[in-house]
């Protein structure tokens, strides 16, 4: 994206005032939760710390990381594959599954960033997003606006708008629509013939998988079908399962929900129900890296500094191209293009407040001054 | 059948640091029970001579029930509900999961560990069947007594590992019913998951 391209996205947005006004109620809410959270929770600060230098020991060396998770994970119907690049993961998938399979998906940024959905969907193979905010950006054939609730900024009336046709009836508050998407996606998880979903993080040390939910989608997603796909990146793998248990309840203190509904760890296929195989592609697409931009790696995507953002508030998803906000930048940069995270950089405001509330004390205003100074 | 399972040596597991050593809570059973329903969960503390009444009361109207993992004692009180249809899920059981469970409106178990700190009800899943049970139907009840108790996940985890000395095929921590507030930040119960989560502690 151009420089031009990202002005005129964010003038479109701020032209919208009831998506100025969601988001900003929005994002104010989600401090105020994220604030309290953390309050509640003192030790997840400590905790966040620890986090860190875990991650840290793990990206000084990510190739051997990844060969520790491949050798701990790898196991009777249990596949490792890994991918350099966005085209070698959509072609490991196309190897997995084929056309007229029908599949059902957890949020996963890693599939967002290689619109790893458009690939299949291209192929023949239907996948819907179980994630109500990824199934609402789904049928609006939008990106994610922020990366735990993808849907942020979007009214109730235009939720209803999408999902009325899908669900076939009429659907008078959110609770209906909700309840509504239940039904809908009920046979199709009892029917999928895989599912996918991504990871919060991994262990090294038993090779387990770990993602945190809200809705339950994630669980049956990951229990009714019999093949499950795990698409994951690199920079998730934590030394033990100790530290990766950490490190999702950090995020989630730190995303403001405190604890999540459900967290899943996955260690190998059931004895008797439940996948009979389960196949993890993990990506590199840039992360395997030496330079500044390194430093972006330690995110655990809990999106504090995307709400913290004053231009994120403003006009949330606008800024940016699939990761948004402050964080956005560097990870355009990496697993996009330099070019478009320059033009994006142009926009950042400089005041730190990304920085202020990262748990893992990223520097992203000085990631973002490099990018856009073309120091890395 | 050669198990799938995660066969990992329990003794360098063993060896982590799994207790939070400034994380000591006096009334595990008061700090799990507010928590739990803060999330949205229904706590009743019984002796078991209610115990019979209480999930009367919480499966009325109800006409169909799923359970796993329930001692001898509990899953005869599961029989006296009276239920039109009630499902055993176990390898014994030899149940299509999928054609029986659609619809199910009501799982029981007894869950393998709790967690004060966070409200947690913890599941050491090694066939899919506490799985089912907790995800599938509308009601989720777990039955439990105070010797499951730790005071957080970590603490739990690492202690059902040193119980079963490897690693099942999932750990599922459920913090709640399931919830969703993607649509402007509006609550609703349930979304996929269960609508109800009850902790039933028997004294």
């Amino acid at each position: 994206m151009s420089y031009k391209q990202v002005h005129r996205k964010i003038l479109r947005a701020l032209q919208k005032e009831d998506l100025r006004k969601g988001s900003e109620a929005a994002t104010k809410d989600e401090l105020k939760k994220r604030r309290y959270a953390i309050e509640a929770h003192k030790y997840s600060l400590k905790w966040a710390e620890d986090v860190k230098n875990a991650k840290s020991s793990m990206l000084s060396d990510i190739e051997s990381s990844v060969e520790k998770f491949r050798e701990a994970f790898e196991g009777k119907n249990k596949h490792f594959y890994f991918a350099k690049t966005p085209e070698n993961l959509k072609n490991i998938i196309y190897s997995i599954i084929k056309p007229g399979d029908v599949g059902v998906k957890s949020k996963s940024m890693v599939g967002e960033e290689i619109e790893l959905r458009q690939f299949m969907e291209g192929k023949g193979i239907k996948i819907y997003e179980t994630d109500l905010g990824e199934f609402l950006i789904q049928l609006a054939n939008e990106k994610p606006a922020h990366m735990v609730t993808p849907a942020v900024n979007m009214s109730e009336e235009r939720a209803r708008e999408l999902l009325e046709p899908v669900v076939g009836e009429k659907l008078s508050d959110v609770t209906s629509m909700v309840l509504g998407v239940r039904k809908f996606m009920r046979k199709i998880f009892f029917s999928a013939d895989f599912g996918m979903v991504g990871a919060n993080a991994l262990s090294a040390d038993t090779g387990s998988v770990i993602f945190i939910t809200n809705e339950g989608n994630g669980a049956l997603t990951s229990t009714l079908p019999d093949k499950l796909i795990v698409i994951t990146s690199v920079e998730k793998i934590y030394p033990t399962l100790l530290d990766a248990i950490k490190a999702v309840t950090t995020q989630a203190i730190f995303s403001g929900f405190e604890y999540t509904t459900y967290v899943h760890i996955i260690n190998g296929p059931y004895d008797l129900y439940g996948p009979k195989e389960i196949h993890l592609i993990m990506l590199d697409n840039g992360r395997i890296r030496e330079d500044d931009l390194k430093e972006t790696l330690l995110c655990i995507k809990c999106g504090a500094c995307q709400f913290a953002c004053p231009v994120f508030q403003v006009v949330d998803g606008a800024w940016g191209h699939i990761y948004t906000a402050a964080i956005g930048v560097p990870w355009t940069a990496i697993t996009n293009s330099k070019d478009t995270a320059r033009s994006l950089a142009a926009f950042c405001l400089e005041c730190g407040k990304c920085r202020e509330v990262c748990p893992m004390k990223i520097d992203i205003p000085e990631l973002i001054r490099k990018i856009r100074a073309k120091e890395v | 059948m050669l198990t799938n399972n995660v066969e990992i040596k329990a003794e360098k597991l063993n060896s982590y640091e799994w207790k939070v050593k400034d994380l000591v809570i006096d009334d595990k059973i008061g700090t799990f029970s507010k928590v739990f329903q803060n999330h949205g969960g229904y706590f009743f503390a019984v002796d078991r001579k209610a115990l019979y009444d209480t999930m009367s009361g919480i499966v009325k109207g109800r006409s169909s029930l799923v359970y796993t993992n329930l001692r001898a004692e509990y899953e005869e009180i599961v029989k006296k509900l009276g239920l039109d249809r009630v499902i055993r899920l176990d390898k014994n059981s030899k149940v299509d999961a999928k054609k029986a469970l659609f619809d199910v409106e009501v799982g029981i178990m007894e869950p393998d560990a709790l967690a004060a700190e966070s409200g947690s009800i913890i599941l050491f899943d090694f066939d899919a069947t506490k799985s089912f049970v907790a995800f599938l139907p509308e009601i989720f009840i777990a039955i439990a007594d105070e010797s499951l108790m730790y005071d957080t996940v970590p603490e739990a985890v690492g202690a059902l590992i040193k119980k079963h000395n490897r690693l099942p095929a999932t750990i599922q921590i459920v913090n709640g019913p399931s919830r969703t507030g993607d649509i402007e930040n509006k609550i609703v119960r349930p979304s996929h998951g269960p609508k109800d989560a009850y902790l039933i502690m028997v004294r």
